[in-house]
């Protein structure tokens, strides 16, 4: 790995059968502080990648290497449905070693910023599909962790959500985070340090204008 | 540790919480009971054991020694089977979180472990209240080793199938067909045939009739043995195709 960065992935390849690999010889280097926007068509192999990015899913060939801890918030609600909001806070943040007293402190300021304080005693099945995504997102921040890996992550979440989730973005960049987002609004690209799309099994470098596999580029 | 009961305890609650599991796994089965018991004649009948006994009886007696065993079949394997589909569903976000993969299987395990433990001496203490059986320790150990199969049942068709209707029903159809039926005398012309010997509950039924009617124990030994291995072997199976899912199964596992 380079000096900066927190993320390689050599040679990677994966398939769910062995004979047709959705990721082919797949090269991703991401440093700290990088936000990287990763797209590609609907079963390109996006999802399959951050899962074999957090260890989810074993390489058949190659190897990913992640310095610290990854968060991560997947696509679809993966959470224990008729516990609480702050229940759920504290079943993973005590995965990731915390005392319930700073759990539940770090669960109030991320609620706060996020905007739903007052969903703290709801259970997740009563949740609105953005308030259950912001939650997803906010509890993959849980115990600083080194590199971040967002699945969709802002699916459902209105407009006031959205900015605070790229505000967060921002600052946890500043303090040296690499982030990695799967998303498929073209006009997060400025938000990005880079954009790679995810083509044949590999990622390219988005041309910006003029880009082959996003129509006219961002902006 | 701390780990695996922080988990056991959420598996718990979470479980706990829905009306639908409470009902499926612990109302249900009583009622299910109840009606059967109470619908069935008082008329004499004579049957053998494995080990050639023969025991008269009459067929609501039969059902009293066997009732409690159906209806703990039907809650381990239902509870077993929807722990383990939920654990299923968040197992990858658990660990990524940081609990380790013994903690992801060994919470969900405690809690079924816990509830079936409590809902097994429930079942064994209603059982002894309707009618005192001649070895009510040996009525117990049946009682445990059928929670126990049925739990391995239950884990079995959620790693394999975790959709919950489909997965409900069949936990539900096999455990009253084999506890009521197969594996029961009143299961005319099917019970002691060669193949209901591998149903999961042939053998602890075999132990409750013998301690229920007859004051000797000649079933105990080859019946506790081979329980115990069905629930092994059954787990185990579990544990594998978990771990090394054929690809037929992945399939399966992601259209489920």
């Amino acid at each position: 790995m380079t000096s900066g960065a927190v993320l390689r992935a050599q040679e990677v390849t994966f398939g769910y059968n062995r004979n047709h690999p959705i990721l082919r010889n797949l090269d991703l280097e991401v440093d700290a502080g990088e936000i990287v926007g990763i797209s590609g068509e609907n079963g390109s192999g996006k999802s399959t990648l951050l899962k074999a990015i957090i260890g989810l899913l074993k390489p058949q060939q190659g190897t990913i290497r992640v310095r610290g801890r990854a968060g991560y918030s997947p696509q679809e609600l993966l959470l224990f449905d008729h516990l609480t909001v702050r229940e759920n806070f504290r079943v993973f943040g005590r995965a990731a070693g915390l005392p319930r007293a700073r759990i539940d402190h770090d669960a109030d300021s991320l609620m706060e910023r996020l905007g739903f304080t007052k969903y703290r005693e709801t259970k997740i099945g009563e949740l609105s599909g953005g308030t259950a995504q912001k939650l997803n997102f906010a509890i993959s921040l849980l115990g600083s962790p080194e590199v971040l890996v967002l699945d969709e992550p802002y699916q459902g979440m209105d407009h006031a959500s959205y900015v605070a989730f790229w505000e967060m973005q921002q600052a946890l960049r500043r303090h040296g985070k690499a982030i990695i987002v799967v998303s498929h609004l073209i006009e997060d690209e400025k938000r990005f340090t880079r954009t790679l799309h995810l083509v044949n099994g590999r990622l390219q470098a988005c041309a910006q204008k003029g880009c082959p596999y996003c129509g006219e580029g961002p902006p | 540790m701390n780990q695996t009961f922080a988990l056991a305890h959420s598996f718990l609650l979470d479980m706990l919480r829905q009306r639908t599991v409470v009902f499926s796994c612990f109302i249900l089965p009583l009622v299910i009971l109840w009606s059967t018991w109470w619908v069935t004649a008082d008329l004499p009948m004579e049957f053998r054991i494995d080990s050639g006994r023969i025991i008269q009886s009459s067929m609501i007696d039969i059902h009293l020694v066997t009732g409690a065993l159906t209806a703990m079949a039907i809650t381990a394997g239902l509870f077993a089977f929807l722990v383990t589909a939920e654990a299923r569903r968040v197992a990858d976000p658990l660990k990524v979180a940081g609990y380790s993969g013994f903690a992801v299987a060994a919470g969900p395990f405690t809690a079924i472990l816990g509830v079936l433990l409590v809902a097994a001496l429930a079942s064994f203490g209603l059982a002894t209240a309707l009618d005192v059986p001649q070895q009510p320790l040996g009525v117990l150990w049946s009682v445990v080793l059928t929670t126990l199969t049925y739990a391995a049942v239950g884990a079995l068709i959620a790693t394999v199938y975790p959709r919950v209707m489909e997965g409900s029903f069949i936990v539900l159809l096999l455990s009253f067909i084999d506890l009521m039926f197969v594996s029961n005398p009143m299961g005319e012309g099917v019970y002691m045939q060669s193949w209901a010997y591998w149903l999961p509950g042939f053998w602890a039924t075999q132990i409750a009739l013998e301690s229920g009617f007859l004051a000797t124990d000649t079933v105990l030994v080859k019946a506790t043995a081979l329980s115990l291995m069905y629930a092994l072997a059954l787990g185990l199976l579990s544990v594998l195709l978990r771990l090394r899912p054929p690809a037929f199964l992945r399939r399966a596992m992601r259209a489920a």
